[in-house]
């Protein structure tokens, strides 16, 4: 059975490498694969470049053989697909995806899309977190899988989640000196979500195994801690806090890993006409979809593009997406197999609601958040700065907060500072974060090069342009 | 200001010392690195900072480590500009690390 | 909103000719009401190329272009921000004889209502912009021009307006509009009646369907200005440079943050929507005359690009007069993608027109009625 359709998926992390083998075991015979990333896995599974040689459980640990079977998964299909590594997709107009790879600009048209393009780490600016040596925890996890590099001598991981946990464990593993974790989660806001992260026992006692092992190599975990200042002149020298008893410490270290939870990139699929919807718990914008993955006509979505929801969740979802995308191709849905990922889907989302709970984002900071912190790192924009302009203007959401002030019209246009000035906003002025909006995602979603776009001019303006017509300079 | 070959750099190796060396230029400076180092691994082995903000706030080096954040363009000589977090090195690169852009 | 608010003027469309007249009328202590379907400033005013320019601009437009920029140069008094004006300059290069003559003929034109302006030679222009990397055989440039960020421009005249007295109301989309022989009432937002003696349509794109509500007809396209912005770097393109390319205009400029901007239509627009599309092929067009007239931007890379809704007249020309059907019913609108530098004049006009019934300001370029004459000579 020969599907003929042409069918793009960009990104081949969990969710898109299940999405790829779903369509083509169905029999999808024109598929395209493609990635910012030189090789398939995602961030989570990310491949080491040619030329390492740690195997798979030095990379992965506990998910050594999940990451294996991922990416063998998608090696036995590049024979079967068209993949292009390496390559941004910046924009999607009109049925075609416009990319930006190594041989420069191409526009593809699609019949269907499928959407699987992750998340980068959410971030909480506070004093100091400019400075050389300040990466997020996503980052830090990078520079030990990607390049086997600890990201300093003496690191310190601050913020909450399980990634925090996760990578200081990975760090202390591989010999790096771990100087302390920072939760701004408290033991009791666990504690309360215990019911929740039951319901994945062997996710709970991982997370427990790691907390365990860093405690036995002597790292302090400070629950319910208050990153106050990252300290230095010219790169990280130490990090001033306040501990659950309100003393305040300060610790010295080079380095430091910052993250509280994880955004999804939701960019492109609000380019292809996709729609975010508001979930208070998690004080975040997600995309709207029917419930299988479907986000607009032939627009398919799956994975932490969509909400934040691991790795698993990231595979069944692909899998569900591209069952959904064949269903509407006309060929039989597989029900049992669709309420068999719906059942395990429902399972892992409390689970995460679990998470939510346990490792909630400390919003309530960033209104405290002196005057002089940077929110906008790309255009150095200020706290003070953003407050006087809601002062003057009175914004009622956050793009006309960013004409007026800036923040977020810089180079990563506002994926790292966007959620930090929406609560700004909200919290400044009495209201509710759901009211003040998100910023709304622009082409080309990531820089594109002046001279690949030129390349691409019309025939006639490369004439005019170089037409023997022009006079000679008198 | 240029910085001092003995200066620490920022990274610590782990592991993973058996790959191809590729020689690049950091500031004028010839700097051994290993076949598939990023150019922020190979600037941040080497120094602490891959740039200086355009807008005062002082040197830079990276923040995501994954193409997301844009913290990292750095400037080669020839003019050319690269996301150091997603370049790997490649011999005769000669980067810039002190450069207002 | 509910209520009902009387005034002596209501104003439809929160634009920059909008908000301008509210600013110019309110100043005057007249009782004005502003209604804007959106946020103000968010359409054409807020997302076009920002250029103060005289330079190249129709004849018939340049007495009221050059009372805006008597406004423009005092714009920190008038709302106490600088909207990032500067005058900088502005050239426009030829590398054809003709069109060359025809800039030339311009320069000899606009002397006459009183506008500095220099004609200098291909040696001359690689001297004073060696950035500039087409080999041309001259230039016109008017020294005296500039540019403003248009995102600050608008709010900050709303906001200028407000603290005078003018109610201006955002998120309050005109439902209906309508005379009863002595007065205009409208209905807009959530149930909100505003009645009032004048009445002044300034609604961009949408005015053809205000007119429509009060019985007349204009033809009026939508169009949508479409601009890409580079990453920031250090400054080196001192002046905005022009430069028609197979007759319509390339432009470009710097601001002080190191930004390069440039604009290229047409885009697509969608008056329903209120959004306006970008499409690619403008930004790679614009990108290859960019590669070649400014040849410092190869290397860097294009941040964002953006576009919002305008309305168009088929000459280019704006419809800014009183109703001739209509009593005390105040047209200014169709400003084509260039009603950006004529904003303040555009409000000090309007508010003349509404307080006594004329203007000193030549407009009779922008007869809203020119084309039913034309028809009618015929």
């Amino acid at each position: 059975m020969t599907i003929g359709e042409k069918i793009v998926i960009i990104g081949n992390g969990p969710a898109g490498t299940r999405a790829v083998e779903t369509l083509c075991r169905a029999g999808c015979r024109d598929v395209t694969v493609i990635s910012e990333a030189p090789a398939s896995g995602g961030q989570i599974y990310r491949r080491q470049p040619p030329g390492f040689t740690r195997d798979a459980k030095t990379l992965y640990g506990d998910d050594s053989d999940k990451a294996s079977r991922l990416h063998a998964t998608f090696d036995a299909l590049a024979d079967d697909i068209a993949s292009r590594s390496e390559t941004l997709v910046w924009n999607i107009l009109d049925q075609q995806i416009y990319t930006h790879g190594p041989g420069g600009i191409e526009i593809l048209p699609f019949d269907r899309l499928v959407l699987a393009t992750g998340a980068m780490d959410r971030v909480l600016p506070l004093p100091g977190w400019t400075l050389p040596g300040v990466f997020t925890l996503g980052g830090a996890q990078i520079a030990l899988k990607h390049q086997c590099c600890a990201i300093g001598r003496a690191v310190v991981f601050v913020g909450t989640g399980p990634l925090l946990y996760l990578v200081a464990y990975q760090y202390a593993k591989a010999g790096a000196n771990v100087v302390a974790v920072l939760d701004s989660a408290r033991f009791a806001d666990k504690a309360r979500a215990l019911p929740r992260l039951a319901l994945a026992p062997r996710l709970l006692l991982r997370g427990l195994v790691y907390r365990r092992h860093l405690t036995q190599r002597g790292v302090p975990i400070h629950e319910g801690a208050r990153p106050l200042a990252i300290t230095g002149d010219a790169f990280v020298a130490g990090l001033r806090f306040r501990d659950a008893a309100g003393e305040e410490h300060t610790l010295i270290c080079d380095a430091i890993g910052l993250g509280f939870g994880l955004n999804p990139e939701l960019q492109l699929a609000e380019l292809a006409g996709g729609r975010t919807v508001f979930d208070a718990s998690k004080r975040q914008w997600l995309l709207e979809h029917d419930g299988e993955g479907r986000v607009a006509d032939r627009i398919y979505v799956a994975g932490d593009g969509v909400a934040i929801g691991g790795a698993d969740v990231a595979e069944l979802a692909g899998e569900r997406a591209a069952l959904a995308l064949l269903a509407d191709l006309g060929k039989a849905a597989d029900r049992s197999r669709l309420d068999e990922i719906g059942r395990e889907m429902s399972r892992l989302a409390a689970f995460r609601t679990g998470l939510d709970r346990a490792f909630a984002y400390p919003a309530s900071w960033i209104a405290e958040q002196p005057d002089e912190t940077i929110l906008c790192r790309c255009e150095n924009v200020t706290f003070g700065d953003v407050r006087t302009a809601i002062r003057r203007h009175s914004p009622q959401e956050v793009n006309r907060l960013k004409a007026l002030a800036r923040s977020g019209m810089g180079r990563c246009q506002g994926r790292v500072c966007g959620a930090v000035l929406a609560e700004l906003l909200a919290a400044t002025s009495g209201r509710p974060l759901e009211t003040v909006g998100r910023l709304r995602g622009q082409a080309p979603i990531k820089p594109l090069p002046y001279v690949a776009a030129a390349n691409q001019a019309a025939t006639a303006i490369h004439d005019w342009m170089t037409t023997d017509e022009v006079e000679p300079v008198p | 200001m240029a910085m001092t070959a003995n200066r620490a750099g920022q990274f610590v190796r782990l592991g993973e010392t058996s790959r191809a060396p590729v020689l690049i230029h950091i500031d004028g400076e010839a700097v051994p690195c290993l076949a598939g180092d990023t150019v922020l691994t190979a600037l941040l082995l080497h120094g602490r900072q891959l740039r200086v903000s355009e807008f005062g706030d002082g040197p830079r080096a990276g923040f995501c480590n994954m193409g997301a954040c844009q913290d990292c363009w750095v400037s080669l000589e020839s003019g050319e500009r690269r996301r150091a977090c997603t370049t790997y090195v490649q011999a005769g690169q000669r980067v810039l690390t002190q450069e207002r852009p | 909103m509910t209520g009902r608010i009387k005034a002596d003027v209501a104003i439809v469309g929160g634009g920059i000719s909008g908000v301008c007249a509210a600013y110019y009328l309110a100043r005057h202590g007249a009782r004005v009401v502003l209604l804007e379907r959106g946020a103000v400033g968010s359409q054409a005013s807020g997302v076009n190329f920002g250029g103060l320019r005289t330079n190249g601009r129709a004849e018939g437009e340049l007495p009221l272009s050059l009372r805006a920029m008597q406004e423009w140069q005092q714009i920190e008094s008038l709302v106490g921000d600088d909207c990032e004006v500067e005058f900088t300059g502005h050239v426009e290069i030829c590398d054809r004889r003709e069109h060359m003559a025809t800039v030339e003929s311009w320069a000899n034109m606009a002397r006459g209502y009183g506008l500095e302006c220099e004609l200098i030679g291909g040696n001359a222009v690689a001297e004073r912009f060696p950035w500039i990397g087409r080999r041309v055989i001259g230039a016109c440039f008017v020294a005296a021009d500039g540019a403003a960020n248009p995102r600050l421009a608008v709010p900050n005249f709303a906001l200028a307006a407000r603290k005078l007295g003018a109610d201006i109301r955002e998120a309050c989309p005109v439902r209906s509009a309508a005379h009863d022989g002595s007065r205009f009432r409208i209905e807009a937002g959530d149930g909100l009646l505003v009645e009032a003696r004048i009445l002044v349509n300034a609604a961009g794109a949408w005015a053809g369907r205000i007119a429509a509500q009060l019985g007349e007809r204009f033809t009026l396209d939508v169009m949508a200005p479409q601009m890409v912005v580079s990453e920031p770097f250090a400054r080196r393109i001192t002046s905005t440079v022009d430069y028609p390319v197979g007759g319509r205009y390339f432009y470009v400029r710097q601001v002080k943050r190191g930004n390069v901007l440039f604009g290229r239509g047409p885009g697509r627009a969608d008056l329903d929507t209120g959004r306006a599309q970008f499409l690619p092929q403008n930004a790679f067009d614009a990108s290859c005359i960019a590669m070649d007239v400014v040849p410092l931007l190869r290397g860097r890379s294009i941040l964002r690009t953006w576009s919002g809704v305008e309305g168009k007249t088929p000459d280019s020309m704006p419809y800014l007069g009183l109703s001739r059907t209509v009593p005390n019913l105040i047209h200014a609108f169709g400003f084509s993608g260039h009603g950006f530098q004529l904003g303040p004049g555009t409000g000090a006009v309007v508010c003349e027109l509404a307080l006594d019934g004329r203007t000193a300001t030549q407009i009779e370029a922008f007869d809203p009625y020119r084309f039913e004459r034309a028809t009618a000579a015929a």
